[in-house]
């Protein structure tokens, strides 16, 4: 019993001792080390970017704890944002888009020129170009992607405009579009763009993951990481940092932590209730930026019930987007009343938002064909942040007499009825990331197109909204090329829309990312797609 | 015993079929057609139905089902339909990782759970019978995940001693999940220990050793726990095969890339073959590790060996 009570007492004593005292291992970083100073809102790009200089080594590797698997190296072979950022280590554009400015910008391409009608646009590469294997780029592999583009679902839409490729010599290559568009360089500057081998992947599928971006891919384990080494063949200044690891922990906390211990350097998304910590660590720093994720419920038109605009209008007056942002996302977000993203073209400051009225809302149902307690619709979502989003809607619409029944879903499984061609859900609380310009957006979210005389909708149209008068506009403002009038064009399009409430705009939020002090170099992009081209670490 | 070995061999092919089937069955009936998880929201419906045919996902229940089987007596279990990966390949690289952690978590809630247990019931109702039992009720209770933050909190970011995730430390980086799992083991293997250790202490053969003379030391290891020992090997059978199927909570938390998150993660993705194949392979491994147990039996007790050979 004695001998018992002694060897607890001494392990206590141990415990006790280690945490008084701090006893910290290879795994606990010193709060005191003193801060270095950060860039991180470094917007270089092109081959020659200006990085961080002089005689300061780097550190050799940079992790980056990620939440979402990387699913192929195929740029042309998916879309999501995880996969993008791996693309831009690997590959290269022949534009890009200032993360700053908005602005399109070189790639690979050192210049362009626009034919006179705004439709042809020939692209000059430097004659050095390498994919990363050592083999040489030239006009004919750019040729070769974008004819590959347009076989890929991910990608058709992007290059449905283009007519004719011509290679005029090893570096020059023309491309001829239909009718002119302002925002063709803008769709060329998205990852899924990117420049690939012909050669590579006309011998191997696998040659699409060879590109000629400063970085190759070492070594993929899925579900778990994927590193990158710089790469030798490199025609620009080489990068500063030799390897970068994207590291999957999908744990928010755990993921925290890990840069806590310094097992990170960066820590993509942690949680809202978790920035404190970050904040209050004088090693670690927080990068907060506002995103391009437009939140929205989509209303099926052409369901019985919310065919009627008034009904429409009676869920729009009563969405409290303010309380819907508290309970998802933790207050930090933004209220959104329009149609397209922050910071588009187009963006009309005098439109009038609907606000959050449950008079209005009884009101307008009384208008339609319905009565108070006739309807009853299922809101589909993946995720808690949209369930707790969900609650709220589910209360308020009780209020005007409108039935929700709340179907949360993973999210393979929500994406597969989104897409499936029965279209078989009446509301969907989900999500819009793009800043490919306004066309884009607006053409992607509510356009259809003509087949066998009738109208199909468009990918990302989950409102299934039909409307020849609104094809229209959008067409008309994409090819005029007065700015001011294409402005008024979005304006109008921007009250057009507004006028029959398709979806209910719901919010945008904040990017969160806690950093190492000193990182810096990354892009940081309100997309989601960030840019580690040029990141580096001083050591020490 | 050799017959029995086979008999239990074979009795694994309908169990295979069988899970196979129902795994197949469940994912027809989840909701969402998993071609569109894959394609982009522009595909066109011959785009569509050409992905379709790529995933096999034509014909009926019972075509894929028997085309699935097919592939899988040939040792094919398919390929990822996000990864494009062959499934048969990202379960071996997954599967060093579970058996590594389940057998350093069973070798942690043995080394706990036994000695516990006996003194336990060798000292029943006294203090330390009562201080074994609350520990035990600790670690049933605590709930894995949140355990496995604690322990990272302290042994991680302020002591440091641990690294908080991954595998790529070696031997530190197992500690801590296999500490987060085996827990929770333990403690219900000491309860386990200590109730069995109970039943045989009071028999009159342990009595009988005592008047012979043979020291109290003896008369519990060498009689005592070795006749208790079935129950115990049984619960460990049991956890044992648990923890193989992966402990997916523990697993995420510490970024542990093991059999649990990739079948949890194949469910996320609608990934069928990954998650039959996954499940098939791990009911595999089950039903051979309850073969094992079994034969452990027939070594422990004299009386289950007769049985077999009959």
């Amino acid at each position: 019993m004695k001998r018992t009570r002694r060897i607890l007492a001494l392990v206590l004593c141990l415990i006790m001792m280690a945490s008084l005292f701090g006893c910290k291992g290879k795994y606990a970083q010193d709060a005191t080390a003193p801060a270095a100073p950060s860039n991180t809102e470094s917007a270089a790009t092109g081959a020659d970017a200006a990085a961080p200089s002089g005689n300061t080594s780097y550190q050799d590797t940079i992790t980056i704890g990620v939440a979402n698997d990387i699913t192929t190296l195929d740029p042309q072979g998916s879309n999501t944002d995880a996969n993008m950022m791996a693309f831009i280590l690997t590959h290269e554009t022949l534009v890009e888009v200032d993360p700053v400015t908005n602005e399109v910008i070189p790639g690979m391409a050192k210049s362009w020129e626009v034919s006179p009608d705004g439709c042809t646009f020939t692209f000059e590469i430097p004659d050095n170009v390498k994919f990363t294997d050592g083999t040489p780029c030239t006009a004919s592999d750019i040729k070769f992607t974008f004819e590959r583009a347009k076989e890929s679902s991910f990608t058709k839409t992007k290059v449905e405009l283009v007519t004719d490729i011509q290679v005029v010599d090893n570096t020059h290559i023309a491309i001829t579009i239909s009718k002119p568009s302002q925002d063709f360089l803008l769709l060329l500057a998205h990852q899924s763009m990117s420049i690939l081998s012909e050669k590579l992947v006309t011998a191997d599928e696998l040659g699409c993951q060879i590109g000629t971006g400063r970085y190759q891919m070492e070594e993929w384990i899925p579900g778990d990481q994927i590193s990158f080494v710089r790469s030798d063949n490199f025609y620009g200044k080489p990068a500063l940092t030799r390897r970068i690891v994207f590291r999957l922990i999908k744990e928010e906390s755990s993921r925290l932590i890990s840069l806590q211990t310094g097992e990170i350097d960066v820590c993509i998304d942690p949680l809202s209730t978790d920035l404190g910590y970050i904040e209050n660590d004088a090693n670690l720093e927080l990068i907060k930026i506002p995103n391009y994720v437009l939140l929205y419920v989509a209303m099926n038109n052409e369901r019985k019930g919310l065919d009627d605009i008034h009904v429409r209008k009676a869920i729009t007056y009563a969405t409290d987007k303010e309380s819907m942002i508290q309970v998802g996302y933790n207050g930090e977000g933004f209220v959104l009343d329009h149609w397209i993203n922050r910071g588009q073209f187009g963006w009309y400051d005098d439109l009038q938002p609907y606000g959050y009225d449950l008079e209005k809302a009884k009101a307008e149902l009384a208008l339609s064909p319905y009565k108070p307690g006739d309807l009853k619709f299922r809101l589909i979502y993946n995720g808690t942040a949209k369930e707790n989003m969900a609650l709220v809607m589910q209360e308020d619409l009780a209020e005007i007499g409108i039935g929700l029944e709340l179907i949360k879903l993973e999210t393979a499984a929500l994406k597969g009825i989104l897409n499936d061609a029965a279209l078989d859900y009446d509301l969907c609380l989900y999500q819009f990331t793009d800043n490919l310009g306004t066309d884009f957006t607006l053409r992607n979210q509510f356009g259809s197109y003509e087949e066998g005389g009738a109208l199909k909708k468009n990918g990302s149209n989950r409102a299934n909204m039909k409307d020849a008068a609104f094809n229209k506009m959008i067409d008309d403002a994409l090819v005029e090329q007065d700015f001011a009038k294409r402005e008024k064009m979005y304006n109008d399009i921007e009250v057009y829309l507004n006028d029959i409430v398709p979806i209910v705009p719901v919010a945008t939020s904040y990017i969160n990312i806690g950093i190492k002090k000193g990182l810096s170099g990354v892009a940081w992009n309100g997309t989601a797609k960030h840019d580690y081209r040029y990141i580096c670490l001083p050591e020490g | 015993m050799h017959r029995y070995i086979i008999k239990r061999l074979l009795m694994l092919i309908p169990v295979l079929l069988c899970v196979a089937f129902i795994i197949f069955a469940i994912m027809d009936v989840a909701e969402g057609d998993p071609v569109y998880s894959v394609v982009s929201a522009d595909a066109t419906e011959e785009e569509i139905e050409a992905q379709r045919e790529a995933m096999g996902l034509t014909g009926s229940l019972l075509e894929r089902y028997f085309r699935y089987v097919k592939g899988m007596l040939q040792g094919d279990l398919g390929t990822s339909y996000v990864s494009k990966r062959d499934v048969m390949e990202t379960y071996l690289t997954r599967l060093p990782n579970t058996l590594k952690l389940a057998a350093v978590t069973m070798a942690i809630a043995l080394g706990i759970s036994i000695p516990l247990g006996i003194v336990a019931a060798v000292n029943q109702n006294s203090i330390k019978d009562t201080v074994s039992m609350i520990l035990a009720l600790l670690g049933l209770s605590m709930p894995n995940f949140w355990l496995g933050l604690l322990l990272i909190i302290v042994f991680s970011l302020k002591l440091g001693w641990f690294p908080s995730g991954g595998y790529e430390d070696g031997v530190l980086s197992i500690i801590l999940p296999a500490f987060t799992i085996g827990a929770g083991l333990a403690a219900f293997m000491t309860r386990s220990t200590r109730s069995s250790m109970l039943d045989v202490i009071r028999q009159d053969y342990l009595r009988m050793a005592r008047a012979k003379g043979v020291s109290e030391r003896k008369v519990i290891r060498k009689h005592a726990l070795r006749n208790a020992l079935i129950p115990i090997i049984t619960v460990f059978g049991v956890q044992f095969s648990n923890v193989l199927g992966g402990s997916v909570l523990a697993e995420t938390v510490f970024a542990w890339p093991g059999v649990g998150r990739l079948v949890v993660d194949a469910i996320d993705q609608r990934d069928i073959p990954t998650v039959t194949g996954a499940l098939v392979m791990t009911t595999m491994l089950v039903t051979v590790v309850n073969l094992l147990i079994d034969i452990v039996y027939a070594y422990v007790d004299p009386r289950i060996k007769a049985q077999y050979m009959k």
